[in-house]
């Protein structure tokens, strides 16, 4: 099956969900943090020839590491409420473990991801402002004059996106660029360290101009072709 | 020039100064305790990205002129002057913002940073980061993170029948204490409902240290009757004895293989080297508190630095 990891409350997960099923001969299930985390018998073994890992939840269902062929990973929050009459030591103790529970369990899995995660997001790479300003620089993409201090944080407003273009192992979906622009887009998915990235956009003076990017995606925007491309990685 | 950022005195800053000082390379500090006189101001460039200058009381530092920067920032939430101020104050906030701007500096410019700040992250998780080990051809101990004390008591009987031991520790980068797991364990194991837990099969054989500095490895032999040698006095009586080794030559491709893929070029990898010859892994510990080994052994671990830091190749 293919696992979309999600919040209840996630359209974009919910909009996915639907599109790929018509799209993958296999059932698409969307999978709550909340769930995962209170399953009523965690294991995971290292490594994975030890057996990978079970979820056995409080209605009796069972995930097994063999049952999953594809994961998306929207894992933006981790559920500790669970956690909240702890003693803020113990409690931020625990925290820190659930983390890092959730990152090596997801780090372990061998089937397909969008996208994996990576230390500082679950949900996968994640860049500042400052930093993604500095990618987009990098791979040749126009970005305003900014400057920044400590003392005067703020980045100058944003452009306003013109166009959207995601960025999918080494693929370019979106309106046509030409190729120079569309390389720039390639090497800035390259330099951001993940699979599926969304990248918005302007045209300014004739350069395609950098407004903003993310690893959490607006699948609806990409419509079909993009989730086309998505179960095609996914069912690989 | 060589930018060592941290608390001066701390002694793993204090014998890279040192070093850099013996070597005559062009150096300048950044004591960490001046924060929040300190000014940081980036420019973006159309071509090269972010540049600018870190200014202090003492001087004002031109970060194009930075070729290399050791980084062993602690923490700023624990930083003495603003540790005891509630978290909405205006010097907290101000430490926030320019350690933030910081890290931005140290994770994106184009210059030998060891380490950098997102780099070190991976440590974040011992299993996230035991996967990536596992790649580099290391083994990994046998590892069971759980919430069922069922799974447990399943792990430690089946490792007691090959008679072995199970130990546990946290799994997050909090720093905890590898304790042997213990019969009177067992009427405290619902307690792992909460939270999963990480349990390992003990591996038997010797402890040795490796730290790697850009290409160059200098191992440590740990000897020691305790559970957890950083602790050997409290566990076991008597301090753990370091002696500097060489470590076979597929070994050490092997650990400079580990920090590279880890993006760390300054690292402390803990191995244990099994009778059987298998060299099995536990972490790679991203700033590593090296001068607890150098002072031992005499291991020239701060020069080596200094010099892959001065080396000035990008």
């Amino acid at each position: 099956m293919l696992l979309v990891l999600a919040n209840p409350d996630d359209r974009e997960a919910l909009w996915l969900r639907t599109a790929l099923v018509s799209l993958v001969d296999m059932p698409v299930e969307v999978l709550t943090p909340t769930r995962l985390i209170c399953a009523r018998s965690i294991t995971h073994r290292l490594p994975s020839t030890s057996g990978g890992f079970r979820f056995e939840f409080a209605d009796g269902g069972v995930l097994l590491a063999g049952e999953v062929a594809g994961l998306v990973n929207r894992m933006t929050t981790m559920p500790t409420a669970h956690l909240e009459f702890a003693a803020p030591v113990d409690r931020a103790y625990a925290e820190a473990e659930l983390h890092a529970f959730l990152l090596g369990w997801l780090g372990s899995l061998a089937c397909p991801m969008l996208n994996p995660p990576a230390p500082e997001s679950l949900a996968g790479a994640w860049h500042s402002e400052v930093a993604a300003l500095h990618l987009a620089t990098l791979a040749g993409l126009n970005c305003a004059v900014a400057s920044v201090d400590a003392d005067a944080p703020f980045l100058p407003a944003r452009t306003p996106a013109q166009m959207v273009h995601f960025v999918l192992d080494g693929k370019v979906i979106g309106p046509i660029l030409p190729a120079g622009d569309r390389d720039a887009l390639l090497q800035f998915g390259h330099l951001w360290g993940t699979r599926l990235l969304q990248v918005e956009t302007a045209r300014q003076g004739g350069k395609l101009t950098f407004v903003s990017a993310s690893a959490l995606p607006h699948y609806s925007l990409g419509g079909r072709a993009l989730v086309r491309a998505m179960a095609e990685v996914l069912s690989a | 020039m060589i930018l060592i950022a941290g608390i001066p005195h701390e002694p793993p800053v204090a014998l890279a100064i040192a070093a850099a000082e013996e070597s005559g390379a062009a150096y300048i500090v950044f004591d960490q305790r001046d924060h929040l006189s300190a000014r940081l101001q980036l420019k973006l460039d159309a071509v090269a990205g972010w540049q600018g200058t870190l200014s202090t009381a003492a001087e004002v530092i031109d970060l194009q002129a930075i070729d290399g920067v050791y980084v062993r920032l602690m923490d700023e939430r624990y930083l003495p002057d603003v540790a005891v101020l509630p978290p909405s104050t205006p010097e907290r906030l101000r430490a926030a913002r320019f350690h933030s701007l910081l890290y931005d500096w140290l994770n994106t410019a184009s210059i030998r940073i060891a380490s950098r700040p997102r780099a070190m992250l991976s440590n974040m998780s011992k299993t996230y980061q035991a996967g990536i080990i596992h790649r580099c051809g290391f083994g990994i101990p046998e590892t069971l993170v759980t919430n069922d004390p069922d799974a447990v008591v399943d792990f430690v009987d089946r490792c007691a029948a090959e008679g072995d031991d199970v130990v546990y520790k946290s799994v997050s980068g909090t720093r905890s204490i590898v304790e042997t797991f213990r019969v009177a364990d067992r009427t405290r194991l619902s307690r792992i409902r909460w939270c999963p837990t990480q349990f390992q099969r003990k591996v038997r054989g010797t402890d040795v240290r490796v730290h790697v500095v850009g290409s160059r490895v200098f191992a440590t032999r740990i000897e020691s009757e305790a559970t957890d040698y950083r602790y050997s006095g409290r566990q076991s009586g008597t301090d753990a004895k370091l002696t500097s080794i060489e470590l076979e030559p597929r070994l050490q491709k092997a650990c400079v293989a580990l920090s590279a893929a880890l993006d760390l070029p300054f690292t402390g990898i803990d191995l244990r080297l099994t009778p059987e010859g298998e060299a099995v892994c536990f972490e790679a510990n991203p700033c590593p508190a090296y001068s607890y080994y150098q002072s031992r052994t005499g291991a020239p671990i701060a020069a080596a630095l200094i010099r892959w830091l001065a080396e000035g190749e990008r």
